[in-house]
This record gives structure tokens, sequence and C-alpha cells, in this order.
């Protein structure tokens, strides 16, 4: 039964969160009208919600030509996030269980030691040193997959704290009684009781390798037909910089790269980039949600 | 007194084959870490060194602090370190709070529209930061933004032009900065809330506890260690900015750089040129020191307030 | 047309995925050009051991590797392997990021024989020692002897930097038309302009350029007059940017070697005061500092009428192509070869080079080997290219530039352009002139002059934040050059500027002085 209160609360929750919506996705809408806007309109009257001409030639200069490319990237992005996030959650979650045991020997160490990379790192050089000669991924799907993204002791700390605070001792130590080993309390009682903040670590890591850029540009540089859509937009971005900054050296046959056009296509890489995520998202997020509300039916 | 050693030897044994399964679960985590960032972390010997490739990292020569100097004796220096600093703040109080009021909102609707909520305002957060530059551009450009074309002129104002007067980029950036991250930050909150043991809410409607009560005597309390550890972590960070922010959305024009050039845009602008590896690496030790301290210390005074929330 | 251009960027762009099952056919099509041999015996002799050795070739290219690279590779190899008993591996990867990629794999020791120079500053690479001393053992002298006389014994001293050599520079433009703007012809006809000149390059004075400008404003209110960008100050200018920046610079085309600040010039006063003027009168767009399409582009979608451009033989060609539209070059200044433009995209052998003898043997083979210099510019005769009637070059038969598998646009950063042939639409004669170009020019007193930051990093670092900071607001006439420059001038005396001008005396007098 609803009370008065709870229908006013109701009311303004709809409405605040209406306005939310409205101010996310307005930009994005322009984003994807001007990728469909005609490049010399949009040169000419700079971005708007009702272009005087529409054009999808953004789109048919990316996939006429290259369709195998951008489908292959989407392909690569899919199977880069799915392993990545099942190798970062199987990560976190068994170092932050540990960490979170009280009375474990070293315990303050070990967290420390996590917390400490995050505030430190050897920087790119040596990082890139590091794993292409003692580690080898340079050109492999392993450059794309391991390094930095797999286990972020941010999602570690959040992780092991959800695990201290939302996992009842008394609970643990009556699986104990029983007789359950250390797996089995962590497999049967502390993960389905902690799943709001796997789903959550699960999302983090998805984003992150979903967007992820950095890594295909630094240790992809002959296989490119391991790219992921990320870094195909990156290229594409990178790209056209180089030409609009070095326009002086277009020398003698500089047909046909000049004439990309820049502001539409971009765009339309941004809207491809994002598209994917807009259709399954739907489909994340009720086990998304699922995940959350059944993790918090508890005694 | 032997008989002591050896029981306690013995205890430890125990505890070891006790929690020995533990230590085999957090292995691969140790090692991926041990890898990924403690392998490299000799490296950061370089920022103290004149490095050229010839004689490798390890043997280039020693030059002191003086990879640090360019960062302390510039005129600018004040300035970038203020807008890193205050930039982040903000970020820290306006994004924190946001973050939560939208989860404690989003956790007590129902129904459908709850989901495109939430899918919506986390998109912002899948755009790389140079198309929202463009974005951004598209409503304040001087000549052909929404502002100045649709907004202002139909006050019947002046146009304004943006990208010249600082005074509106603080603003600005910390829109866009909420705008690409409140839908982020709100699954940390929602996921914690969601979390909670329902029955207080229960017991708290009966006792006739309004809506704000329960916010104000249930929810906060429960979220306070989360909210206390995201906070540490931000603080950790706090000489660090978002490059991507201060670069690419003001479009890196010098007029504003009063308030938008931070220690990492500085670094980038006046490192192009040169391309010296060991000026840049000494700006993030910089950075890493500072943040280091500031986190210690915060951390020390929550262990005195409330031992359990402390981070370490 | 539209669709083409589409094809062959992304066509660039799939490459890579395509070089993996790429044939090595082609290669017999290679065997059939004459060659013409104009290297000498000695690279020959060192054939007789028959072992092939294996070098990478690391270039960048706008869109990374053509779709043919490894058949271009293969027709490279049937020509250098007998020859002088070396194969290449080329490396090619996209403008945008060969800095870093190149950084990061010369920090990493990866194998690189020969660099290109190329959006990778030459004088970063020697000031972080990725670069070797290419007379260490007599290299060049020994494998790369026919080298100096292909590009000129002057031109190689140039690029060396306190007296070691580096890198080697490449035949092609190295004087720049100073004061050039380009103009799209249709916008010159609609104001009755008509060009009193047959030349390329039609030279008017700046107050008739001004006088061009408030006609084409007036006609033409709706469109944007002209459009700076950040190199245009250089290009507008006869000024000589010592070590690559503007702190601390030679006037009146380096012709006497008095460093002085830019900033406080009569020059620069007046530059910025034109530019003011022009935005007074509004021919330059408000969003001018914002928006970085590329001119050519907005030029192309018929916002824009003019802009600044480097002159040089074939530019009016060039830029017309970039725009789609017929432009006319207009040039104010002269023709100058600066300090730093002899040595600034040489060919060079990192430190991480495993085989730097067959390094030096391909180069020499790069500046006198006709076929090679073809291959590398425009691909395999028959396949990528064929000879037209005019003796020029052109699209091979069932080839255009939405489908061919090379054809990259790089040309002038190849090590000897000059041996190439000519691409059709362009003068015959272009290489002729481009060496005419290049004789003919004012040549700075301090060409081959490099400057080493190491001293005045903090000072640079520092200067250079100021600059950016003011650089497009004073330049691009947003600001009052009375007030503005003055307090940017202000900014970067107190961020050190006066410590850099007085290094950069300090190295100029000693390097005049060995090079007496």
């Amino acid at each position: 039964m609803k009370t008065r209160e709870d229908k006013i609360y109701s009311f303004f929750g709809h409405l605040v969160m209406t306005i939310l919506t409205l101010l996310a996705i307005i930009p994005i809408l322009l984003m994807f009208i001007s990728s469909l806007t005609d490049n010399a309109t949009l040169l000419q009257n700079g971005y708007s919600f009702l272009p005087e001409k529409w054009s999808t030639y953004a789109y048919e200069w990316v996939f006429t030509s290259s369709s195998s490319m951008v489908i292959k990237a989407y392909g690569m992005s899919f199977i880069l996030t799915a392993t990545g996030v099942v190798c970062s959650l199987a990560l976190t979650t068994c170092l932050a269980y540990g960490l979170s045991k009280k009375g474990l020997p070293g315990r303050n160490v070990l967290t420390f030691l996590v917390f400490f990379t995050m505030l430190f790192n050897g920087g790119l050089v040596p990082t890139y040193i590091n794993y292409t000669t003692v580690f080898h991924v340079k050109d492999t799907f392993f450059g794309l997959l391991v390094p930095s993204l797999m286990m972020s002791a941010f999602n570690v700390l959040l992780m092991k704290s959800y695990f201290v605070t939302g996992v009842p001792d008394e609970i643990l130590e009556a699986a104990y009684i029983d007789g359950a080993n250390e797996f089995q309390t962590m497999w049967k009682i502390a993960i389905p009781l902690s799943k709001p903040i796997i789903t959550t670590v699960a999302m983090f890591s998805g984003i992150a390798y979903w967007n992820d850029w950095n890594n295909g540009y630094i240790y992809l540089t002959k296989r490119t037909d391991l790219y992921s859509i990320q870094n195909l937009l990156n290229r594409l971005m990178q790209n056209i910089q180089a030409l609009t900054q070095n326009a002086n050296n277009m020398a003698q046959a500089g047909e046909g790269l000049s004439q990309i056009p820049s502001g539409t296509v971009r765009m339309a890489m941004a809207a491809l980039g994002i598209l994917p995520i807009m259709i399954i998202y739907p489909f994340i997020q009720k086990n998304f949600v699922k995940g959350i509300t059944l993790g918090g039916v508890k005694g | 007194m032997a008989r002591v050693k050896s029981q306690k030897s013995q205890k430890r044994r125990k505890t070891f084959v006790r929690f020995l399964p533990i230590y085999i679960l957090m292995l691969p985590g140790l090692i991926y870490l041990f890898i990924n960032n403690y392998m490299p972390l000799p490296g950061l010997v370089i920022a103290f060194k004149q490095y050229n490739a010839g004689k490798g990292i390890y043997g280039s020569p020693w030059v002191g602090l003086k990879n640090f100097e360019y960062l302390f004796t510039t005129s600018d220096a004040f300035v970038i370190t203020r807008n890193t600093i205050l930039y982040n703040v903000a970020f820290i109080v306006i994004n924190t709070t946001l973050a939560i009021a939208v989860a404690i909102v989003l956790s007590e609707l129902e129904g459908k529209r709850k989901k495109v909520y939430q899918s919506a305002i986390l998109l912002p957060n899948l755009l790389s930061t140079v198309i929202i530059g463009y974005l951004v551009f598209a409503f304040f450009s001087v000549e052909n933004g929404f502002i100045n074309n649709t907004i202002l002129k139909a006050l019947g104002k002046d146009p304004v032009s943006w990208y010249s007067e600082p005074k509106y980029w603080p603003f600005i950036l910390i829109f866009v900065s909420a705008w690409k991250s409140v839908g982020y930050n709100c699954i940390v909150y929602l996921a914690t809330l969601m979390g909670f043991d329902k029955s207080f809410y229960e017991s708290a409607k009966i006792d006739g506890a309004t809506r704000w009560q329960q916010i104000k005597y249930i929810t906060l309390p429960l979220l306070r260690p989360t909210i206390i550890m995201l906070t540490m972590m931000a603080i950790g960070r706090i000489f660090y900015s978002d490059f991507g922010l201060f670069y690419q959305v003001p479009m890196n024009q010098g007029a504003l750089y009063s308030t938008t050039n931070t220690i990492d845009t500085y670094v980038y602008r006046g490192l192009l040129q040169m391309g010296n590896v060991s000026m840049s690496a000494a700006a993030g030790v910089y950075q890493s020191i500072v943040g280091f301290i500031l986190v210690l210390g915060a951390n020390l005074l929550v262990r005195k307030i409330d031992r359990d929330s402390a981070l370490i | 047309m539209k669709k083409k251009v589409a094809a062959i960027f992304m066509a660039s762009i799939m490459a890579c995925s395509m070089a993996a099952c790429g044939s090595s056919g082609g290669s017999s099509d290679s065997s059939k050009t004459d060659s013409k041999d104009k290297s000498t015996a000695s690279s020959t002799a060192e054939n007789g051991s028959g072992e092939v050795e294996k070098i990478i070739v690391s270039f960048p290219t706008w869109t990374g590797a053509p779709a043919d690279t490894e058949k271009v590779q293969e027709a490279i190899n049937d020509i250098t392997r007998d020859k002088i008993g070396v194969e290449v591996e080329l490396s090619i990867t996209d403008f945008g990021s060969f800095n870093q990629n190149t950084t990061l794999a010369l920090s990493a020791n990866e194998e690189i024989d020969v660099l290109a120079c190329v959006g990778f500053s030459y004088q970063t690479g020697i000031q972080q020692g990725y670069l070797s001393d290419l007379d260490e053992n007599d290299l060049l002298a020994t494998y790369g002897p026919d080298i100096a006389e292909a590009v000129g014994q002057d031109n190689i001293d140039a690029c060396r930097v306190n007296g070691v050599l580096y890198g080697l520079p490449s035949n092609r433009d190295i004087a720049q038309g100073r004061g050039c703007a380009a103009i799209a012809t249709e916008y010159l006809d609609g104001i009755g302009y008509e060009v009193k000149s047959d030349d390329e390059i039609v030279k008017i004075s700046l107050d008739e350029l001004n006088d061009i400008y408030a006609q084409l404003h007036e006609k033409y209110p709706d469109k944007e007059v002209y459009r700076p960008t950040t190199g245009s100050m250089s290009q507008f200018s006869n000024v000589d940017s010592l070590g690559g920046n503007v702190f601390g610079v030679l006037l009146d085309y380096g012709q006497n070697l008095d460093v002085v600040n830019l900033f406080e010039s009569d020059f620069y006063k007046n530059y910025c005061a034109r530019l003011y003027d022009y935005n007074q009168k509004g021919y330059i767009s408000a969003d001018a500092s914002t928006d970085t399409t590329a001119v050519g582009e907005l030029v192309k979608a018929g916002t824009l009428m003019s802009y600044t451009t480097g002159g040089k033989p074939g530019i009016k060609a060039q830029e017309t192509t970039l725009t789609g539209r017929d432009m006319t070059i207009f040039q104010t200044l002269d023709d100058y070869i600066s300090s730093t433009s002899v040595a600034g995209m040489p060919w060079t052998i990192p430190i991480s080079a495993q085989h730097k003898e067959a390094a030096m043997k391909f180069l020499n083979e790069c500046y006198t080997n006709a076929d090679v210099a073809n291959l590398l510019a425009w691909g395999i005769e028959g396949t990528h290219y064929k000879i037209g009637d005019d003796g020029l070059a052109t699209y091979a038969d069932g080839v255009a530039a939405s489908n061919s598998g090379w054809n990259h646009s790089m040309g002038w950063m190849m090590p000897n352009q000059f041996l190439t042939h000519v691409w059709e639409g362009n003068d015959p004669d272009l290489w002729t002139k481009m060496k005419e170009f290049n004789t003919n020019a004012k040549v700075s007193k301090a060409s081959g002059f490099s400057f080493d930051s190491t001293n005045v990093a903090n000072e640079l670092t520092a200067v250079q934040n100021v600059y950016n900071e003011y650089q497009t607001s004073v330049e691009y006439g947003f600001v009052d050059p009375e007030t503005g420059i003055a307090e940017m001038n202000d900014k970067m005396m107190t961020a050190g500027l006066q410590k850099i001008i007085d290094e950069k005396k300090a190295q100029l007098a000693a390097w005049q002085e060995a090079n007496k």
C-alpha cells in the first residue's frame, strides 16, 4: 500500500531521473545526428539537431570498403571484453576474498602492496620494456588483454571492503563448523552474498576493456588485424589530426587522403563504438539487476 | 622456554596450514600485480637520471632532482597546482554527492523506467573525451553553438565568446565531469545500497520514520565505509588530472589556461617538443609521492575516528 | 569520386589484415624494368660473400601499411638481394602513432635498422641517444659512397650535430616559398581580379594581397576570407626559427647571425597588427582558434576562401587536389632555406640496428638506384603505376586511387625523390624545377646549426607553455597586439626566455667558430 509520501517521492524521483536522462541523452543524440549530417553542411552551419542536409556518407565511407575491418573489430572487442571480464573477475574475487580474511597473517602488508599500485607505477617506458622483452606480448592478443587492465587495485579494494562488511563472520564460522573448507565457503557463501559487488566489478572491468584503446596503440603495431573497435576509432582520429597538422606536406598524389569527411566520420565512428553497448546493455542490465536483488535477499 | 617457542611455531604452522588455501587463492592476483606493477617499478629511477637510450635506463647518468626542477621553477607552478587540486576537490565533493543522491533515488524507484534511467546516465562514460570535446564545442561554439545561437538569442542577450573567457570554464568542466561520471560512480553506491538489510527500513517505517529520516539515519551511515574508501582512493590521485577532460574538452585553448591548465596538461605541452622521457617520468613521481603522503595522512585520521573504514 | 576516396583510405586501413596473406607475386614486373645502374662498383663488390642480411626499415604513412606492402618489399628484395646482399622488411606505421611507437621500440632496443625521422624528431632522437653515428668506423664512406654525390656534401654536413653525423638528408623541396597565400580562383573571378602572370606562383606585394582580401570580403561577406593556422606566422615571415622553436630567432632570412627576441621585433608587431586588422574587418571566423578542421576541407566545403601555404614547384596542383577547387597561389616574400630545413626529415640508423653495414648499403641504393626509389615512391610498374606516352607516371590499367595497393603520398619523405617518375598532372620537369628552386633560394647563414636544449630544459617547458597560452589569441589577431604582445613577452621573460636566447647565442657563436 502506498502512502501519500511514497507517491510524492515517486513522482519527484521520476521527475529528477527524467531530467538527468535527458541531460545524458541529448548530447549523444546530437552525436548520432551529426554523424548523419552532410559534411559540408556541418562545416557551414556547425552541429545541429536539425541539419539542412542529411547524409549517410560517413557510414558509407566507413563501411563500403572496410566492412570486414569494422566487423572484425567488433568481434575483437566482444572477445576481448568477454575474456577480460572473466579473467579480471577471477583474479579480483580471489585476491579480494583473501584480503578480507580476518586473522590472515600478512593481511595488512598485502593490502598495502595492493593499494600501493594505485599510486605508483613504473611509467610507460619501463612497463613497455617489461611486457615486450620479458613477456613478449607485442603484436599478440595478450597485448590487448593483459597490460594494466586485467586487475585493478581499485576493484580489489572495493570488493574486499564489501566482503568485510557484507558477509557476516558468523555465517562463515557456521560453515567452517559444518566442515566446509575455504574454497567451499567462498564459492557457496561469500560469493552468493556478494553478487551486487561482483556484478559491479564485472561491469567496471567490462567498460574498461570496451573503452580501451591504449593497449592496442602501444602493443599492436604490426598486427592491426587484432584491433578492437576503439583502436580503429582512435587510429582514425589520430590520422585525421596528423593530416590536419601536416597539411603542408600533403604532396603530389595527395588526392583522396585529404578528403576524408573528418567531422562526420569522427562522429560516425564514435556512434559505431557506442551502438552495440546501447543494444546489448538492456540484456546485461537485466542480469545485473537480478544479481543485485538476489544478493540483497538475506537474513 | 623452549616449549613456549615450539608451541609458538606449532601454532604458527597451524595458522599457516589453515590459511594455505587462502594464499593459494590469492596467488594469481598477486603474481599479476607483481608482473604488471612491481616489475616495471625500478624503472622509476629514470626520473632521477638523464636518460640516454644508448646507455639504457640503469646505465644513464644520475642527475639527482634536476628533472623535477621545471615543475617548481616555472611561474605557472602555482596555477597548475592550484587548478589540479581545486578541480579534484570539486570533483570529489560534487561527483560523490550526486552519485549518492542518484543512487538513493534510483534504489527506491520501481518499474521499467528505472532501467532506462540507469542505462541512459551510464552512456556518457562510454564516449572518448575527444568526442566529448566536439560535443561541448557544438554547444559553446561562438558562431554556431546552441547556447549563443538559440538560448542567448531567445533571451535577447549578446553572444559570448566562450573559448576565450576563462571564468566560465570551471563550471563547464565540473559539469562535464559530473555528466560523464555520475552514472558510472553511482553503480558502486547502488550495489552497496542493494546489499543492505531491508529489515532496518521496515522497522523504521513501523516506527513512523519519514523518507528523509530513513535516508539520514539508516542509508547514509550504512554507506559511510564505502564513501570513505572511495574518497580516500580519490585523495591518492589528487595531483593527477584527467588529461582528456582538461586538454580535449577546452580544445587546448591558450586563452583558457588560467582555469584549465593542470599538472598533466602543463607537462604534456612543455615536453611535447623535447620528448624528454626523464622529465615526464619526474612529473609522475612527484604526483605519486604527494598523493601517497596525503592518503597516508587521511588514512591515519580515519583510523583514529573509525577503525573499520580505514583503507589499510 | 567520393566513394573512391573512401575506398583508398579504408583500403590502407585494411592493409595489415590483408598483408598477412599477401602473395609474393609482382616480382616479375620489377625485373622487367631496365636497371640503369647508377651505383658504382663498390656496392656490387660487397656481394661476394653470398650471405643475405635482413634489415628492418621503418617509416610512417598517413594510414599505415599499404595493402601491397609485401609485394613491394619482395620487388625491392629482388633487386637488393643479388646486388648488395640485403633483404628488407618494411615496417610501416600510422603517422599519428609513429612517434610513440618508435620511441618505445627504441627504448626497448627492438631492432630497427633504417629509420625515417618523419613525425619523430631528429633533435629529440639525438638528445635521447636513439640514433647512431654514421661516420663511426667509416660506415658512410665505406658502405654509402654514392650518397654524398646524390644529395650534396653540404646538405649532409647540415645534418651534423656538434660535428657528429646522425642522419642523411633527403632530396626534396628543401626551400620553402615564404609568405604564400592560396586563394580559390572562383572567388578571384567573382571580384574580377585578373592574374597578370603565367607563373605557377604569382608574386604580389602584401598591400595587393590585403586589397584582394578587402574585395573578397565585400563581395562575399558570408564567407570567411582567411583562416590562420598555428604554422601561419612562420610561413608568412622571414624568420629563422633556430633549433625548431621561436624562442630566439634570426630575422631577415638568417642573413646575419644575430639572435633576437622575435616577440620584440617589428616584424612580429606588424604581423599581429595585420591579423588584428583582419579580425576587426571580419575576415576571420570567431571560431578560428577552436575549430581544428583542416583549411583545405573548409575551402572544399565552401566556407573559406584563402589560407597560408608554403610555396614550391607543384604547389598549385597540390592545393587544387587538396581542396577540390582550382587554387591560385600568391607569394609576398622570398624562397628560403631555413637553418633547420635540410636536417628536417633525415634518414637514420638507430642504435638498435643489428645490421648497420647492410642498412647503409640499402640507403646507398635508395639514394642512387632509380628502380628502388620508384618502388618506394610509386610501387611496382604495371601493378600500381604505368608510364604514359608523355613519360609521366599514372595509375596502372584497372588501378585507381581507390584500389591501388601502394598509394601512400609519401614520395617527399623517401631518400631521393628526384630519381622517381613525375606523376601525371605535374610539370614533366618538376624535379629540375625543384632543384632550381632549392638552389636559387636564400639560404640561412645558420643552415646546419642545431640547438641542444638540455641546459635550458626547464625554461623551455615554461616558455613553451606561455607561448601556447597566447599564440592563437595574439597571432590570429583576437587581441590588440599593442597590449597582447607585451603581456606575452613579459610573461615569457619571467619564465626564462632571455636565458634560452642567451644559450642560443652562445651555441650559435660556438658553432660559427667550429664551422669557419
